[in-house]
């Protein structure tokens, strides 16, 4: 083998994805046309390639799957049709904007019986992190006990917000939450363990649902091994799991921490705590 | 109070359901099971009506759903993230490049169709459900879609780099299982033959078949 086949071969696999630069794509073409090792490799590559897609193509979807894909979106653009006539704030992702200052702050804080614990997470309980300078289980079960016993907003308008800055001191925010149904109820700050800041913005859902988002520093309380499960969800991770009842769901960007709390399923949970960090 | 909805999917839902049959494809190799890949692409349907507003027109849509489709199967089939392969360290290629010549190689296309040999096509099931799962659904997104690296990657949840590596071992995988195959159906012969052409082993296996056949 040359070095030409050497240097070729390193492209070979970009050039058929259709990857290669124009120079790189004759440079491949002029090398395969003269070396045969390389031009067979060539067309083994393709073959193979070709054999694969045919094979995975020889599946056509069923009948039944797409009458069920027919009837699901029909469905779907029924609903979109109430909720666009009934107004919002009834949708869930798909009702865009709703005025947030315009919403009417709900009580917050009666809507929560005695708090259910009966549905304490039997999830496996991973390896705590000794070295954590914050216990991450800690602040994960923190988090739940605001979002289960919350104290009164401090804050109702959304601009106030970063008046809260220099305490949390990270970059605050009003989520687009609006974008998914949620209503804005109010904001306050609280301290972890009385010397880590914390933000907790407070929103409801359709159907009486409340959430909890907090922002934080993420380099003073970093996400670390802890009951919450690691999802990637674009090419960031969440970590989501349920805690005594409640469902947590932590993402960071470029710093900043954002946890959601609500009584929804992972997925949502998951979709609200993509939506809060931005 | 219900206006009257259109009886027929408009233009988003036409071009969704153009890619009902690709999404289907892909589900069957990821769940390799009918029923539960029906499920899966019949989720992401719904979840692909009800975020529509956030895909851009003129992007592809196709990638779109398959981000979708990916990102469901993850939650619904593998809560914890897709299977890590064992094989996913730096020096776990077993094939290095040039493992085999090109007249064994010749021999495992068709002469005439310059394709693959009809034998060997048939193994492609198999060898693509013995893929780690990470490397089949990037060879599948990639080889029968047509997807590129960074729609590959967005699907995925990692960077482009890792895509590419991915794809890389996954197609060396397939070739060296059809290889095998290849040997074994008489198709093609053991690399022993080719040994003077081949100075690296390829792996522990063929290195003491080559050195069987030399001695």
């Amino acid at each position: 083998m040359t070095s030409g086949c050497r240097e070729v071969r390193r492209l070979l696999e970009a050039y058929l994805d259709g990857e290669l630069a124009p120079a790189q794509v004759l440079e491949v073409e002029a090398h395969a046309g003269a070396c045969a090792v390389c031009g067979e490799r060539l067309a083994l590559d393709r073959a193979v390639r070709t054999a694969v897609a045919r094979r995975v193509h020889a599946r056509t979807a069923p009948d039944s799957l797409r009458a069920r894909a027919l009837a699901s979106m029909d469905a779907e653009r029924t609903r979109a049709e109430v909720r666009r006539q009934a107004g919002p704030p009834l949708g869930w992702r798909t009702v865009s904007a709703v005025a947030a200052a315009a919403a009417i702050p709900v009580a917050w804080g009666i809507a929560h019986p005695v708090t259910d614990r009966a549905g304490r997470d039997s999830a496996p309980v991973a390896v705590q992190s000794a070295a954590a300078p914050l216990d991450i289980d800690a602040v994960i079960d923190q988090f739940v006990e605001w979002h289960a016993r919350p104290l009164p907003p401090e804050i109702t308008n959304p601009s106030e917000l970063p008046g809260f800055e220099p305490y949390v001191g990270v970059p605050l925010h009003a989520p687009s939450l609006t974008n998914m149904g949620a209503r804005w109820v109010g904001g306050r700050m609280l301290a972890m363990r009385q010397s880590h800041p914390t933000a907790m913005l407070q929103y409801t859902l359709q159907g009486g649902h409340r959430v909890s988002v907090y922002v934080y520093d993420a380099h003073r309380m970093p996400a670390g091994p802890s009951r919450l499960r690691a999802r990637v969800v674009g090419s960031e991770p969440v970590f989501v799991g349920s805690v005594h009842g409640y469902t947590v769901a932590t993402a960071e960007r470029r710093g900043v921490g954002y946890a959601v709390t609500t009584d929804l399923d992972d997925d949502e949970s998951t979709d609200l705590a993509l939506a809060a960090a931005p | 109070m219900f206006r009257t909805r259109p009886a027929r999917p408009d233009a988003f839902e036409t071009e969704a359901l153009r890619c009902l049959d690709a999404l289907y494809g892909v589900a069957c190799r990821m769940t390799k099971n009918p029923a539960d890949a029906e499920d899966l692409v019949q989720d992401t349907m719904v979840k692909a009506m009800r975020a529509r507003e956030q895909y851009q027109a003129g992007t592809n849509l196709k990638a779109w759903l398959f981000k979708i489709l990916t990102n469901t199967y993850i939650n619904k089939f593998r809560r914890g993230g897709l299977e890590r392969s064992v094989l996913d360290g730096p020096d776990a290629d077993p094939l290095a490049d040039g493992w085999v010549g090109a007249a064994s190689m010749r021999s495992m296309r068709d002469a005439e169709t310059q394709a693959l040999r009809p034998l060997l096509e048939a193994e492609i099931d198999r060898a693509l459900e013995e893929l780690p799962e990470e490397f089949r659904l990037a060879v599948v997104l990639s080889d029968v879609e047509e997807l590129s690296y960074k729609e590959i990657a967005e699907a995925m949840g990692c960077p482009v780099g890792t895509v590419m590596s991915r794809l890389h071992r996954g197609r060396r995988l397939l070739q060296k299982s059809l290889y095998d195959q290849a040997v074994a159906m008489g198709i093609t012969a053991p690399l022993a033959e080719e040994a003077t052409a081949q100075p690296a082993p390829v792996d522990i296996g063929t290195y003491r078949a080559r050195r069987r056949g030399v001695a």
